[in-house]
This record gives C-alpha cells, structure tokens and sequence, in this order.
C-alpha cells in the first residue's frame, strides 16, 4: 500500500492506537468548525465542532468502513449535535437577515445589482428559517458543508430517495420565490 | 432571471463570513480530543456494560421468575421500589389528536465566549420551557428566557417525526428484551455508554405516557446499570423530596430524581467537569386537546 491512509484506514487504525485519530482531527476540523459557525454563530459553532471531534472519537467503532471519507459522517455529528442548539441557530438566521437588508451599498460599482442581491440574501435568511429542522439540515448540508445527495443521506442515516424528495420539494418553493423584484413585494409587510 | 440554481448559488454566499482557518479555535479543540484520548488511553479496560449477562444466566440456572431474582439480589431497593411503584400507576393514554404538554425550569451551557484577557467564559441560559408533543412527533417547543428581559421568546414547530414521542406499547416488558429493544434505531440507538443509556432512559420516562409495565421495565434497567448510586432523601431546586439516581466516569454525572409516591421524574441533570452542564426540574405534565392548552384548562 502507498500514498496516505484514507480516513477508513485511519479509524480503523485508532481503534487500535487512539492517537491515529488526530489525523482524522487535522483534516477536517475546519470544514466541520466552518459549517457549524455557519449555522450557529461563531462561539456556539466552535464549542459544537470541539464536541463533534469528542463524540467521533467516542463512537468511531461505529464508522462504516465501507466509507472511505469521513466527512458525511462528522457533518451528521455535527448536525445532530445542532439540534440542541436550534435557538442558536434561529439568532444566527436572524442576524443573517438583519445584515442582508443593512448592508451598505456605498463604493460599489451597480448599486441596484448589490440592492438585488442583499434583499435575495435577506429572504433566503427568512426561508431558511421557516424550513423544519429536517429540510434546514439537507438543504445545508447541501449548500454549506458541500455534501452531495448520497454523502447527506449517509450524514442523516436516512434513505437517498427521502433526500432527493426532500431536496425536491426545496427546490421547487426556492424557485416558487419568483425574481428578486417578485421577492420583494411579496416579502414586503 | 432568477432560478432555483440562482438561488442555491445565493445560499451558498449567505453567511459566508466564518474564516476558512481558525487556528486558535483549532487549537482549543484539538487539546479537548487530546483530552478524550488520554482518557481512554489511561481508562481501565472497558467492564462489561451492564449486569445483565450475570442476571440472565442466574435466572437461567435458578428458573426463578425475574422480578423476584432482582429482588433478592438488589442491592439497591429504592429502585425496585420505585419500580413497584411505577408498576402500579393507572394506565395513561394520548388519544389520537391529543398532546403531552411538559414544562419545566432549565439551566444549561450553550457555548463559550472569549472574555478578556484571552481567558474563556461558558454562556448559561437560564429558562422556562413548554412543549406540546403529539404521538406523530410534531408539535411546538417554547422557550422563555428568564429573566424576561435577557432574551427572546422562541418557538420551534416541529413537523411529524421531528420531537420525540416514543411508543413502547408493541415491546417486551421483561427488562433484559426491553433493553435489547431499546438500543435500537428508532429508540435510544446504541447509546455509547451507560450514562447515555441512564440519559436515553430519563427521556423515555419524560417524554413519553409508557404504560406501568414498560415504565416498571425501564426502573429494572436501571437496577442493572454498573455503579449507580442512589440519594433516598434528594430534595430538587423545587424543595420537592425524591430519590436521586445517579451514574458518573469521573468527567460527567448523570442524575435523574424521581418522585417516591408516583415515580413521575422530577428533575434531571448532566453536569461535566468541564464546566458544561444541563439542568432541568419539572413543573407540570398532561394530556391536552390542543397546542397552547395546559393542564387543567389554562390557555399559554
């Protein structure tokens, strides 16, 4: 064998020396840190990916060997651990929403371009809030910590066939928004 | 032109604005798995996770019937007491359209901030919580924050499936197969450890109206557990007095209280030496036509 271990290897090989583990750690610490303090905000983000790495490590006799990527499988830590931590999350969409229709427009060169696309921001701040729990994490997953249907499937231990419905369904009221203009009047009070 | 691409390419520019690399936050994780290693490099071999295997295979030999080889072997009776006295509770029901209403006063970590100096603090909320939990899984969770003044009122309504409402009803009552039965998916999922295992129980016993047998099975769980302690004179934050159960590793404790004459739990906790903490004391329970009603007719 050459070239270095895939995380399947390196799991199966901390079961053995705990230590193996932190290369696991190193590798993916700040895509999970990344998408979590999106979701959560900066702190709650960071202190939820500290304990995704403690409970990865605490349950890792569990990781399919099958799976030779160990992302999808710490982004469904990471996801289930943000379910104790939705009032988090439901600050963080709403300072999302709030500095989307606050930013200034000043210096730039198509003012009405950026207008557009903050009070796109602002709305997609608003959907995301509206979605369950369930769709917030697939569509999430999805755009944030870069999953594809299969990897999202495995990270919410649910059938592919149950993603791409869901992702469906998403898809199809984000396309329900209409233009940017269209948005506006109907988000308008 | 605006299509679902556009906006999922939108979705992913929005909160954009977390660093690709945080080598401080980093840092601090890294000598918290550190930790985790250490720990289980310095643990003793792992004990058999519950009594169990011993208690089946002397009931094997003894062809005694359970629940008295439990009784003469306890060493803890308040546990089996509590378990006589869940056996005899009336049979609850949640007729269909129907909610189990819960509230209860909680106090717990929900993160840390840097404070000055480069010293970290840990943030405490501090709140009243409601919720409304029909047998499908949905319903609404409340949270009011106390004071009132320290932050928002949130709701979060959860879809079918989303809250947990567990059905014990079509599963063995016998504690050994309750158990096995428990630790699959769609129930406690293969709690890693005891303390999980007493956590997962708590919840059931919260969550759910279980029938006296299951609820009976459940405290006879419990008996099992390797290193359980138990407080026969525990009085919660209420002045209320229970019996205080009681599981730790040495880094975290796991303590559920229940009330003698009921066995209703009556308060909870999950306390780490880290500082991290959940606290929970329960105020109210009952069955409820809609979301929003309480126990005994009063309106939220």
């Amino acid at each position: 064998m050459s070239g270095r271990p895939d995380d399947a290897q390196l799991i199966r090989a901390s079961l053995r020396d705990p230590n193996v583990f932190r290369d696991v750690f190193e590798r993916h610490h700040d895509a999970v840190r990344r998408y979590l303090q999106r979701r959560a905000g900066a702190d709650t983000g960071e202190e939820l990916a500290a304990q995704t790495f403690e409970e990865a490590f605490r349950t890792r006799s569990r990781f399919d060997p099958a799976f030779t990527d160990a992302r999808p499988w710490l982004m469904g830590i990471a996801t289930n651990l943000l379910r104790h931590h939705y009032r988090a999350e439901a600050a963080r969409l709403r300072v999302l929403e709030r500095a989307a229709t606050m930013a200034s427009t000043v210096g730039v060169d198509d003012p009405d371009a950026r207008i557009d696309a903050r009070v796109a921001a602002g709305i997609l701040a608003r959907r995301l809030q509206e979605m369950s729990q369930g769709e917030r994490d697939i569509v999430l997953l999805y755009a944030w910590a870069d999953l594809t249907y299969a990897e999202i499937a495995l990270a919410l231990d649910l059938p592919i066939g149950t993603v791409r419905s869901r992702f469906h369904r998403i898809r199809g009221r984000l396309r329900e928004l209409g233009s940017v203009s269209d948005a506006i009047e109907s988000d308008d009070p | 032109m605006s299509d679902s691409r556009d906006r999922f390419a939108e979705l992913r520019r929005l909160g954009d604005d977390m660093p690709e690399t945080d080598e401080s936050a980093k840092a601090r994780a890294r000598s918290r798995l550190d930790r985790a290693i250490q720990l289980e490099r310095g643990a003793a071999p792992r004990t058999s996770r519950r009594r169990w295997g011993a208690v089946a295979a002397a009931i094997a030999v003894l062809s005694v019937a359970t629940t008295l080889f439990l009784r003469e072997v306890a060493d803890r009776p308040s546990l089996l007491r509590l378990a006589a006295v869940a056996s005899a509770q009336p049979a609850p029901s949640v007729p269909a359209g129907s909610f189990v209403y819960a509230s209860s006063r909680e106090r717990r970590t929900i993160g840390s901030t840097h404070l000055e100096e480069g010293e970290m603090g840990t943030v405490i909320v501090d709140l009243v919580r409601e919720t409304w939990v029909a047998p499908d899984g949905s319903g609404l969770i409340r949270e009011r924050p106390i004071p009132a003044s320290s932050g928002e009122i949130t709701r979060f309504t959860a879809q079918p499936g989303e809250l947990r409402f567990t059905d014990l009803d079509r599963l063995p009552t016998e504690p050994e197969a309750l158990l096995d039965a428990i630790m699959e998916p769609g129930f406690l999922d293969e709690p890693d450890n005891d303390l999980d295992l007493l956590n997962g129980i708590g919840a059931l016993l919260r969550d759910s109206y279980l029938d006296p047998a299951h609820r009976e099975g459940l405290f006879l769980i419990v008996e099992g557990l390797e290193g359980v302690e138990v407080q026969d004179d525990y009085r919660d934050r209420l002045g209320r007095a229970g019996i205080a159960i009681s599981l730790g590793d040495g880094t975290r404790t796991v303590t559920l209280v229940f009330e003698p004459r009921t066995s209703r739990l009556l308060a909870e906790a999950d306390i780490r030496t880290d500082g991290t903490f959940f606290e929970a004391t329960y105020l109210e329970t009952g069955v409820v036509e809609e979301v929003g009603d309480r126990p005994g007719g009063t309106g939220a």
